[in-house]
């Protein structure tokens, strides 16, 4: 009976245990074993046009310590310090730490987290983070700009993507002993994975910029250079190099100059390549023809400033049309069309045309362009900005405006992102008038200034433009130091691309013709291969 | 002696014959005289005699029976409950080792991809073939198909087939 009596209050016991206090149990019991781990999400990848990885996330591990389980650190350490290539001194000084835990080594290869969980050390613990890779090593660095320790982007497109990129944190409900070791997973709450972006950029066209352009930069001692290559009917960037460029894994090692998207983050006085403005302006308003001459002189005055031709030996008096000022890239030509357009609608251009304010390419801390507005014109700023002085702009912004002229007149905003929502297109300037720039464009590679951006079997248009930098006091112009530039469209009877160069402080030659329009010919040569699109004389 | 005392078993109720000691005195008297006289009529007497001793009473077997039935019962319904835990945890154990894997195989896919993605860069590409002394082909060709083969054979390519007029070279990449 007594047995009988014991048993039932056992059973009572445990009834009560499981049954009646079970929950409260279970809630205590788990709030001591069982912990809750956020996992970060896995990063999506971004992709090249054509599918290729250009940032992928690499599960890596990382590798800490629990001194309080460590036990001999000299031992521990003298063990390590071969598979994590570290000094046995410091890490067994790491080792003797006071606190409960001690990051030795982050993010490194997965074979040595496996040869450290190998060892079998004590209080050695090994777990697996995502580190971000750009497997194509030195490609559009300042394109894709890198990420921070917490897998969160910090510069470029991985700072413009991501929201997209990052995906929704998930959690893990791990058990645990009293003393923190993980024993178990109880439960995984899978996050959101990033999603993956898909950029306009063609691998092989952004590699080819940056190659002819690392080799421009070093011919001509310049201090930097940029590109872009715009496809005119959907505004898609197919390549945006910058040079010096470096490998996207070393982003943060790079130096803060070194790391600026120059062809979007920085502006300058466009020089010559901004006469085209003027010339749709003066064209869109009827007030010339590609044909209409004009009998210039060498130099011309505006209020008090006198503005000279940038080439010497001119006569005296000489008749050039509208299509020979572009074609020579007459200061005195541009200037005499800006007066006949006029202050008001030179502005209006200006602004329709895209400049002075930011283009809206999905890229973070993009330069609006800047210009005096229209109060502060004085009486000669008018013989600045039809020669592309007194205003500056973007590189990207240069490209997506002779885009509009490529594209029949109508302007498509650029974007480095397939599937952007992107404003309606616009038309800056009627159909002829874009055919009749193109022409004149073609005229200027052809005879004029442009002739070293001749592509064999294409016919090619542009502009060259050599552009003084403004001083560093803000007050007059440099003697030596110069942008060299050079937009042009190809092929020219039917637009498919449009390439800015520009090359920074080019110290042997200093001309956009000799500088940068060879740099033009040689990405061109190789986009239009690449892209298979046929030579102008089979079309 | 308890020898007199003696059982046996009915297959609903258990019988106990107890004898008093009047009874176990008239029994020795019968006894002997039945050693002079051994007449069946004296046995019948004794039993007779002993017959006021007999009670019934219920069989203890049947209380166990019911107590061990509540205790199976409860001892099952405590059971359950573990058991049922455990086939959780098992399986829980199981969607984590699983999940494990497929982090793993995840994981994996990620490496290859990275690998194969820096192995087949540009930069690789043309490092490679400048080694083995490949070059750009200076001049490509077009040909012009009609529009049927263009559909065919060169859509990507905007109806146009690229052909190179160099050796071993390829338009494009």
């Amino acid at each position: 009976m007594f047995v009988i009596v014991l048993f039932l209050l056992l059973v009572g016991r445990a009834v009560q245990i499981q049954v009646v206090r079970g929950a409260e149990y279970q809630d205590l019991a788990q709030r001591q074993h069982v912990r809750e781990l956020a996992i970060v999400a896995k990063r999506g990848v971004i992709y090249d046009r054509n599918g290729d990885e250009l940032a992928v996330s690499r599960r890596m591990a990382t590798i800490g310590a629990d001194p309080l389980f460590v036990g001999d650190s000299d031992a521990t350490a003298a063990a390590l310090a071969p598979v994590l290539g570290m000094d046995a001194a410091d890490l067994s000084a790491q080792l003797r730490g006071d606190g409960r835990y001690v990051l030795l080594a982050r993010r490194v290869e997965p074979a040595v987290g496996e040869a450290v969980l190998g060892l079998k050390l004590r209080g050695i613990v090994v777990h697996p983070e995502e580190k971000r890779v750009y497997p194509k090593g030195a490609l559009a660095p300042q394109l894709l700009g890198f990420v921070g320790t917490e897998n969160t982007g910090l510069a470029g497109l991985e700072s413009q993507y991501d929201e997209v990129l990052k995906g929704d944190a998930g959690s893990r409900r791990v058990v645990g002993d009293p003393l923190g070791r993980t024993l178990g997973v109880l439960f995984d709450q899978v996050g959101r994975e990033g999603s993956s972006v898909v950029l306009t950029i063609d691998e092989d066209i952004q590699f080819a910029a940056e190659q002819a352009l690392t080799a421009a930069v070093e011919r001509f001692g310049a201090l930097k250079g940029s590109a872009v290559v715009l496809d005119p009917r959907s505004g898609e960037v197919l390549a945006m190099a910058n040079v010096p460029y470096f490998d996207t894994n070393q982003f943060g090692s790079e130096p803060e100059e070194n790391r600026r998207n120059t062809a979007v983050n920085d502006q300058y006085e466009p020089g010559s390549t901004f006469k085209m403005v003027v010339a749709a302006a003066a064209l869109e308003e009827g007030l010339v023809t590609p044909d209409t001459s004009f009998e210039l002189g060498p130099s011309i005055t505006v209020y008090d400033r006198v503005v000279s031709e940038a080439h010497e030996d001119l006569p005296a008096k000489r008749v050039l049309t509208v299509t020979d000022i572009l074609a020579q890239s007459s200061n005195v030509g541009a200037i005499t069309l800006g007066l006949q357009v006029g202050k008001e609608r030179l502005i209006e251009y200006i602004k329709e045309f895209g400049f002075t304010r930011p283009t809206g390419i999905d890229f973070p801390g993009e330069a609006s362009g800047s210009m005096l507005s229209s109060d502060k014109w004085s009486g000669s700023t008018i013989a600045n900005v039809p020669i592309g002085q007194g205003i500056s702009v973007t590189s990207v912004q240069l490209a997506a405006a002779y885009g509009a002229v490529a594209n029949d007149g109508v302007y498509v905003q650029p974007h480095l992102a397939k599937d952007t929502e992107l404003p309606p297109p616009r038309r800056v300037v009627s159909s002829e008038v874009a055919r009749q720039l193109r022409e004149m464009l073609r005229v200027t590679v052809a005879e004029g200034t442009g002739a070293n951006a001749q592509v064999e079997g294409y016919v090619v248009a542009g502009k060259t433009g050599t552009a003084q930098k403004v001083l560093a006091s803000g007050k007059g112009y440099s003697d030596d130091r110069f942008v060299a530039s050079f937009v042009g469209l190809v092929p020219a009877d039917d637009p498919a691309l449009v390439i800015l160069v520009a090359i920074d402080e080019p110290t042997m030659e200093h001309y956009g013709s000799i500088v940068a329009a060879p740099v033009f010919a040689e990405i061109a040569d190789f986009a239009l291969r690449r892209l298979a699109i046929p030579p102008s004389d089979s079309r | 002696m308890g020898a007199l005392a003696r059982s046996w078993d009915h297959p609903r109720w258990r019988y106990e014959e107890e004898i008093s000691p009047a009874a176990r005195r008239s029994a020795a008297r019968a006894a002997s005289r039945s050693r002079e006289d051994r007449s069946p009529q004296h046995e019948t007497v004794v039993e007779r005699a002993a017959q006021p001793g007999l009670r019934v009473v219920r069989r203890p077997q049947a209380r166990v029976g019911a107590i061990l039935l509540i205790v199976g019962f409860l001892g099952v319904a405590l059971a359950a409950p573990v058991g049922i835990n455990l086939a959780v945890v098992r399986t829980q154990w199981q969607i984590s080792e699983l999940r494990q894997q497929q982090d793993d195989a995840v994981a994996d896919r990620s490496s290859l991809r990275a690998e194969h993605a820096a192995l087949s860069s540009t930069q690789r590409v043309k490092e490679t073939a400048d080694r083995l002394g490949m070059v750009t082909p200076r001049e490509v060709g077009f040909i012009r198909l009609g529009a049927e083969a263009a559909d065919m054979t060169a859509a990507s390519a905007g109806g146009v087939l690229v052909a190179s007029t160099a050796e071993g070279g390829a338009a494009g990449r």
